[in-house]
């Protein structure tokens, strides 16, 4: 946490000396090497730049984008030469804190993670010595990498590039939304039908809290709610018997700005998540029940109940972290442009 | 507290919890007819609200720490919390510690009462009736008591601890659940002393997946009774609980070093006592599971005319219903059977004479709240009065005319209850206490002739506390 956030923290329990409720939890500690100034900045400048893709057109920002809670808006990701991936980008918010990463967990650790997309042929398709060549060849890149990694024998290093960005996905915390200021005693922060949504959330009658559980809203958990897909999820990545169907839990924090929803992108909005978790999830869907958790079941409450349930993941939203977009990068490609394809109808960036 | 002190404070402690403030602990008193929710949003930290007889429809959400709800408990009235179906949890705390005694709670959709991340969840005399999912629900909590309830009609478990550490479950009456009392994924409870059943299950200490806390260890039950637990399953056919099947007493899965001792259990008509692993289709969810029970030790337990009637499930997997059973799974388990006790399933060598290894924490260390009476017990006028003092019953014969009351005034320093017996056994009938602390009292009227045996639930091994009667002429 920024100092100058924990004054502010400071100030405000002093000015209404309200002390902290008991859902004020301590968040688990960052993950991973503590990020440096260099390092975040140098990564944030990596994370928008094109020039880490093969065909200089893809940053990872094109698929994660600030002003959507680092998400972007589509079903699922468009990769390479505008190909439809498999799944649906996440929020990178509070991606920190995660034991595992991917819808799958196949990735323990974000340095791992982004090794992912950057060498995968159908996302960034980098190959790591083009990479390092083409930093290399730019001043910038070149005293970035030797002032962030002074004291290696190799500044610039694909090794690097991937832990660079990690340091900068590290600053993406979430944590003072207006349930977190109600957490710490500020009973104003959350209106009447937010506070009766937070109940609602916690109520054993819809269970949300069991898996999408305080402070995180997730948990290192594989879990099934039923989302009707022939992805196998956990099942697939890693072999188990029994775990097809199963997936890490999401994040719900910055919920209301990463629309749509589930691995496969499958739900369009919360109002489409809420009714789908009240007819018991994947239940009525033909899903097979050996797949669906035993507290994903149909459940009875009122139409304004609903209405509760998805304003209080409304007082989610926390995006103070939010980094500026660079105007301009190293490499002097353009940031985020749009992409065109032929082949596909979409052609937002 | 000086506002710089203040900001000094709020710098230490910002993001993790503040302690609450140490100025005097106010008590907020709630009448009848007015509203418990807007007695919590005024409480500061640490402050009890008293609440008196009378029937709320409300649903309580309490996160402000130090809280005591206290039902104020006059005879035979006190103050019920009655979601009348509609709401959906009667009480939802988050703050630490939390302590509520003394309520009816019933009617609700999802829940009785829960407390989620507390340190410190003290719960006594709650009658909790028909309250959704479970009764009580402690989860990934920690140093938890749980006395004197009464919890009955409940879909899943009548008292449940799931993922926490630390836990006291005594002296509470729990019957006509799907289960009565489930420890899960918790390490270092004690049960003891409670009365369980007619439920489908009577005793569960279970390890389940999905859960953050993998392990279920060291789980001490003694002194319990789990009688009859033959009532049909009508839970969740979805949940692990719901697919129990009917007719068990008490049964640990997957999880280790529990023991087992002293407990009175009869007539659970598939099996008494049962030692398992979780199903492999439930295990494989969970890779960091260990789904084998290992280590348990089932002493000396009063196993009795169980497995008479098995189900489906068992004649098929045991080839017999019995008084214990193992599935052969898991290393280091033992039995001690009385002689006459039927061992189905596989055979399992007799447990050391030493006494097992102590929980982690002792349960002195556990500070549990007693039930009182904010008001003195008012004896009936015209009643009879058995007074319980010196671990007996005065006079332990009585004779009564049809129609006359009796009072029991329990004079002891220790726990007893007034309960339909034959000889040594609890039996199903009209004399049925809940467990009596010092200066509580418990009334009947009889309205038939004929002769009333009785017995004190605790005290079974006391000649003065069983074989007492009330002869009505
Ligand atoms: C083509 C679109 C695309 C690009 C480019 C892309 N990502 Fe992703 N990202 C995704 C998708 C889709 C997922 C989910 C994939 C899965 O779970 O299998 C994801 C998942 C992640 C996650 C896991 C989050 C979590 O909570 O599990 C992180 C972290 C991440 N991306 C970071 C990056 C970084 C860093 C880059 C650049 C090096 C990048 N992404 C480039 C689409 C993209
Ligand atoms: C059994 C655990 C479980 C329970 C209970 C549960 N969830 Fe989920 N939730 C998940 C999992 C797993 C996913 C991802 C499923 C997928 O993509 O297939 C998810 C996805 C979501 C998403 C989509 C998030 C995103 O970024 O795509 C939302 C919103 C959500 N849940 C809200 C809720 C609410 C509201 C409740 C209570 C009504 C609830 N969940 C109950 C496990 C659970």
């Amino acid at each position: 946490m920024h100092l100058s956030r924990l004054l502010a923290l400071a100030l405000a329990a002093a000015a209404c000396l309200a002390p902290a409720t008991g859902l004020d939890r301590p968040f688990p500690p960052v993950r991973g090497e503590a990020p440096t100034p260099e390092r975040v900045e140098l990564g944030r400048l990596l994370f928008f730049d094109p020039v880490l893709s093969g065909d200089r057109s893809l940053s990872c920002a094109h698929c994660h984008r600030p002003e959507l809670a680092f998400s972007d808006g589509r079903k699922t990701a468009l990769g390479a030469g505008g190909a439809q991936l498999a799944r649906n980008a996440p929020t990178l918010y509070n991606a920190a804190f995660k034991e595992s990463l991917f819808w799958d967990r196949r990735a323990g650790s974000l340095e791992e993670q982004a090794l992912g997309p950057l060498l995968a042929s159908d996302e960034m398709a980098a190959d790591p010595a083009v990479v390092v060549a083409r930093l290399a060849a730019i001043p910038e890149y070149a005293r970035r990498f030797e002032a962030a990694f002074a004291s290696e024998a190799e500044p610039l290093s694909f090794g690097n590039v991937v832990r660079a960005i990690a340091s900068f996905e590290r600053t993406l915390v979430s944590q003072d939304s207006r349930y977190d200021r109600f957490a710490r005693g500020d009973r104003s922060a959350l209106d009447a039908s937010e506070r009766r949504g937070l109940t609602l959330f916690r109520s054993l009658n819809t269970r949300c809290f069991e898996c999408h559980q305080l402070p995180t809203f997730e948990a290192p958990l594989a879990m099934g709610v039923g989302v009707p897909s022939s992805d196998r999820g956990i099942g697939g990545a890693h072999g188990r018997p029994g775990q097809d169907g199963l997936f890490a839990i999401p994040t719900l924090r910055n919920v209301a700005v990463t629309a749509p929803y589930m691995h496969d992108g499958s739900l369009a909005t919360l109002d489409e998540v809420v009714a789908f978790y009240r007819k018991g999830g994947g239940r009525p869907l033909g899903v097979e029940p050996g797949r669906i958790h035993e507290h994903v079941r149909p459940f009875d409450i009122r139409d304004d109940e609903a209405r509760d349930l998805i304003a209080f993941l409304h007082a989610l939203t926390d995006e103070s972290a939010r980094p500026e977009t660079p105007a301009a990068v190293p490499s002097g490609l353009p940031v985020l442009r749009e992409r065109r394809f032929a082949s596909s109808e979409e052609t937002r960036p | 507290m000086n506002k710089f002190r203040t900001i000094l404070t709020g710098l230490a402690l910002a993001g993790v919890l503040v302690a609450p403030p140490a100025e005097a602990a106010t008590t907020i008193r709630v009448h009848a007819g007015e509203s418990i929710s807007a007695a919590i949003e005024k409480a500061e930290a640490g402050a009890t609200i008293e609440v008196e007889p009378g029937v709320y429809h409300e649903a309580l959400t309490i996160d402000t720490p130090g809280i005591t709800l206290r039902g104020i408990v006059k005879g035979t009235q006190r103050p019920v919390l009655d979601g009348e179906g509609k709401l959906n949890d009667g009480v939802i705390a988050s703050g630490s510690p939390f302590t509520m005694t003394g309520f009816g709670v019933k009617h609700y959709k999802g829940n009785g009462v829960s407390a989620q991340g507390v340190d410190g969840v003290y719960l006594s005399d709650l009658v909790v009736d028909d309250a959704g999912l479970y009764g009580v629900y402690p989860v990934q909590s920690r140093n938890i008591t749980i006395t004197h309830c009464t919890v009955t009609r409940i879909v899943d478990a009548g008292i449940y601890v799931g993922e926490s550490n630390h836990a006291l479950v005594a002296y509470n009456e729990v019957h006509h659940n799907v289960a009565g009392i489930e420890i899960e994924n918790t390490n270092d409870a004690i049960v003891r002393d409670n009365l369980t059943y007619e439920n489908t299950a009577g005793i569960l200490v279970f390890v389940l997946p999905g859960k953050r806390q993998k392990e279920g260890k060291r789980t001490r039950v003694f002194r319990n009774w789990s009688i009859r637990n033959n009532t049909p399953n009508f839970g969740d056919p979805h949940s692990i609980v719901g697919q129990l099947p009917e007719g068990i007493g008490i049964m640990v899965m997957g999880a280790d070093d529990t023991v087992v001792e002293d407990n009175w259990v009869k007539d659970n008509q598939s099996v008494g006592i049962l030692v398992n692993r979780l199903a492999k289709e439930h295990a494989q969810k969970d890779e960091r599971l260990e789904p084998f029970a290992d280590r348990n030790q089932i002493r000396f337990n009063y196993v009795l005319e169980n497995g008479r009637k098995p189900h489906a499930l068992f004649q098929e997997q045991l080839g017999q219903g019995g008084d214990f059973a193992w599935d052969g799974t898991g290393d280091g388990n033992c039995v001690s059977l009385p002689d006459q006790a039927v061992h189905a399933g596989a055979p399992l060598p007799a447990c050391p004479e030493a006494a097992p290894a102590p929980t982690e924490r002792e349960e002195s260390a556990l500070p549990t709240v007693a039930p009182q009476a904010a008001e003195p017990a008012v004896i009936p006028e015209g009643s009879a009065v058995v007074q319980i003092r010196g671990m007996r019953y005065e006079p332990m014969h009585l004779t009564i005319a049809v129609g006359q009351t009796v009072t029991w005034v329990n004079e002891d320093g220790v726990t007893h209850t007034v309960t339909s017996g034959d000889g040594t056994m609890p039996v199903p009938g009209p004399l049925a206490s809940s467990f009596l602390e010092k200066g509580q009292i418990y009334s009947h009227t009889f309205d038939d002739r004929g002769n009333y045996e009785y017995l004190c639930l605790p005290h079974i091994g006391q000649i003065g506390m069983r074989e007492a009667t009330i002869t009505v002429q």
